[in-house]
């Protein structure tokens, strides 16, 4: 009898032993959890009370995030009398042409590495690797010269073009990569079913890769959206300027940084970036081949 | 509605691997022909080289008397079922469906009464509207046999539909099958590696075996006149037993002398030899299926061979019972009723008029005197 009680008590003390390192581990683990997410959310959540503080009123002592008189000011200013607009439609003109350009360029040439035999294909594969081991800014001599030779200095679509050809190698690899995961019997199913190559990598696969085909688009569209130097070298005229560089021409404007106004454009500028992730957002489920062989 | 014609056909791969070698195969018009064979022996890649997924090394394919060896697939007028599908899975049912017809440019009223039509012979018509992802694998099936006729395609390639269903639905659909394609009348070849598939399915049947073309004959010729020891041990469930000896004349008869035992032949056996084959003490194989061996516990000498039994597999309908005689194991078929125990010694007759002999060299058969 006593050693069952004995063999109990042990139990007991085990048990809540455990469940002290579970609970321990339990807090800690959501501890680093929020510090994580606070060191993340902080800077953001300073921008947006930034923004909203008049001129004098940032340069206090005191941390506060809720502003003492709140003011859109900022906002009104930036909106209204910078150039927000036209840096808007320059941004918007660079990104939109980038991101469908590389979908343009890479989708078949990616689609063909994935598909078929040709000559010199695993060099040219691994050359798209091996180009990108070498920086991108030692290349931009290169295409400094280029841009001149073609006359598209200080254009926007000079700008297109180099972010383009940045972002191909990687968006080809990744693409391929996709695509190999999606059975091969569908696009041969296709083919037997009357559509030629063209029509089976349209009818079938792109629609079947929108999950992978979303996240190039979204990928080079945020490249191209945040890229600041290799724009601010290429161009030149005020009219030309994306958000990245009239960001960063509004601080010399004044003989100090304005900070609300700097964040109320930073603030402003990612908006349209929430916007395309949440469409993309809809395409980026993935599993939706699931389905096209037994399973 | 067509005939199919690979002439001479050789398929080698990168590497030289050659998958099929100078295959001469000639499918009448509304024939049902199975291409048979172990994994790896060329029936998939004979079957793509039709459908055009594949060309030729060296060779050239007929459809319908129309030479199509470097037409595309698209423009062969072929359907196809694969063994996964391949289902379009971000299309419905009905989208599925019509995509041959929309492909070849067909009127939409057409398409619309056609999917419509197709589907209700299948009996799929409820699923239209669902995705390929929230069928069965049965439902799916019918889907993929949908896509496959709604065009009325000239020839129908199948490459194992039936793998993937469980048993039940398999011989289900098997029937299926074969009563649509009478109905159609469509020129089908049908890749399987079940035999039992084979025999009920097909018209004639294409035995494979390493790129080569080893038999080509309608089911019952294949299972009563195989033409060597491939074709003969891969055709049948249990497959057939093989006894190695040499042939040695016994008066008017002839005899073959296995390790340890001897069989006296069947005398119509000896018929299908030629004369110069009885005089020879050749090296050859005794092929017996195990449905044509006779058991009993006693027997005469002159006729049966006496064994041990090795092993007894019940299976319901019939026993398979695993006959030790000397240092030869055979596999014979007994009733339900008779059950022998482990280790018991009993008597099997090998003499059979439908027994086979092969050479041992060149493993052809001896005796099969048709085709």
């Amino acid at each position: 009898m006593s050693h069952i009680k004995k063999l109990r008590q042990r139990i007991a003390v085990r048990f809540q032993k455990i469940s002290k390192k579970r609970l321990m581990f339990g807090i800690s683990k959501n501890l680093l959890a929020i510090i994580l997410e606070l060191a993340i959310i902080f800077p953001i959540i300073w921008i947006v009370s930034a923004s909203l503080r008049s001129y004098n009123s940032l340069l206090t002592t005191t941390l506060q995030i809720i502003p003492p008189n709140p003011t859109l000011d900022a906002y009104y200013w930036v909106i209204f009398q910078s150039s927000f607009w036209t840096w808007l439609r320059n941004s918007l003109f660079v990104t939109l042409f980038t991101a469908g350009l590389v979908l343009l360029v890479a989708s078949p040439a990616a689609y063909a590495m994935s598909r078929f035999t040709f000559l010199a294909k695993k060099p040219l594969l691994y050359s798209l690797v091996f180009i990108q081991f070498v920086p991108g800014l030692l290349m931009f001599i290169a295409f400094f010269y280029l841009l001149i030779f073609f006359g598209l200095y200080d254009n926007l679509f000079g700008l297109v073009l180099i972010y383009t050809a940045f972002l191909l190698p990687f968006n080809i690899w990744n693409l391929k990569a996709f695509f190999d995961t999606i059975p091969k019997d569908i696009d041969e199913a296709a083919l037997i079913d009357g559509a030629s190559y063209l029509g089976a990598m349209f009818y079938v696969v792109f629609p079947v890769s929108l999950p992978g085909i979303a996240v190039t688009a979204f990928f080079s569209f945020l490249t191209a959206w945040n890229e600041f130097i290799v724009a601010s070298i290429v161009l030149a005229s005020e009219e030309n300027y994306t958000i990245p560089i009239g960001l960063y021409r509004l601080n010399q404007t004044t003989y100090q940084t304005n900070w609300p106004l700097f964040s109320a454009l930073s603030v402003l500028a990612s908006i349209p970036i929430v916007i395309v992730f949440m469409i993309a957002q809809r395409y980026l489920r993935a599993g939706l081949a699931i389905g096209a062989v037994k399973g | 509605m067509a005939d199919v014609l690979l002439e001479n056909v050789t398929k080698e791969f990168e590497g030289g691997v050659v998958a099929v070698k100078d295959l001469y195969l000639e499918v009448k018009d509304k024939e049902f022909v199975v291409l048979l064979g172990p994994s790896g022996c060329g029936k998939t890649t004979t079957l793509r080289l039709i459908a055009g997924l594949e060309t030729p090394t060296r060779g050239n394919i007929y459809i319908g008397g129309k030479l199509v060896t470097n037409v595309e697939p698209w423009a062969r007028d072929i359907a196809m079922v694969f063994q996964s599908y391949a289902l379009y899975p971000h299309m419905s049912v009905s989208d599925n469906i019509a995509f041959p017809l929309k492909m070849h440019k067909r009127p939409k009223a057409e398409i619309q009464d056609r999917v419509s039509k197709t589907a209700e012979s299948l009996e799929i018509k409820q699923l239209l509207d669902r995705r390929p992802r929230q069928l069965s694998g049965g439902q799916r099936q019918r889907v993929a046999l949908a896509r496959a006729i709604v065009r009325n395609p000239k020839v129908f390639l199948m490459d194992e539909p039936l793998s993937n269903l469980d048993a039940k639905l398999r011989v289900l659909m098997r029937i299926e099958l074969k009563k649509l394609q009478k109905r159609l009348g469509v020129t089908t070849i049908y890749v399987t590696h079940d035999q039992t598939e084979a025999m009920t399915l097909a018209d004639r049947v294409a035995i494979q075996f390493n790129g080569v073309l080893q038999q080509y004959a309608p089911p019952t010729e294949i299972f009563a006149h195989p033409k060597n020891r491939f074709v003969a041990g891969f055709v049948g469930t249990p497959p057939m037993n093989f006894i190695e000896g040499k042939l040695k004349p016994w008066g008017n008869l002839v005899m073959l002398e296995a390790e340890g035992f001897s069989i006296m032949l069947n005398p119509q056996l000896n018929e299908q030899l030629g004369e110069s084959l009885k005089t020879l003490s050749l090296d050859v194989t005794y092929g017996i299926r195990p449905e044509d061996i006779e058991i009993s516990e006693k027997g005469e000498p002159s006729e049966w061979v006496k064994g041990e039994v090795y092993g007894v597999e019940l299976l319901g309908s019939q026993n398979v019972v695993h006959v030790q005689i000397d240092k030869t194991r055979i596999v014979a078929i007994a009733p339900a009723t008779k059950l022998y125990q482990m280790g018991e010694k009993i008597w099997v007759k090998l003499t059979s008029s439908r027994a086979q002999l092969f050479d041992k060299e060149t493993e052809k058969t001896l005796t099969s005197s048709s085709s």
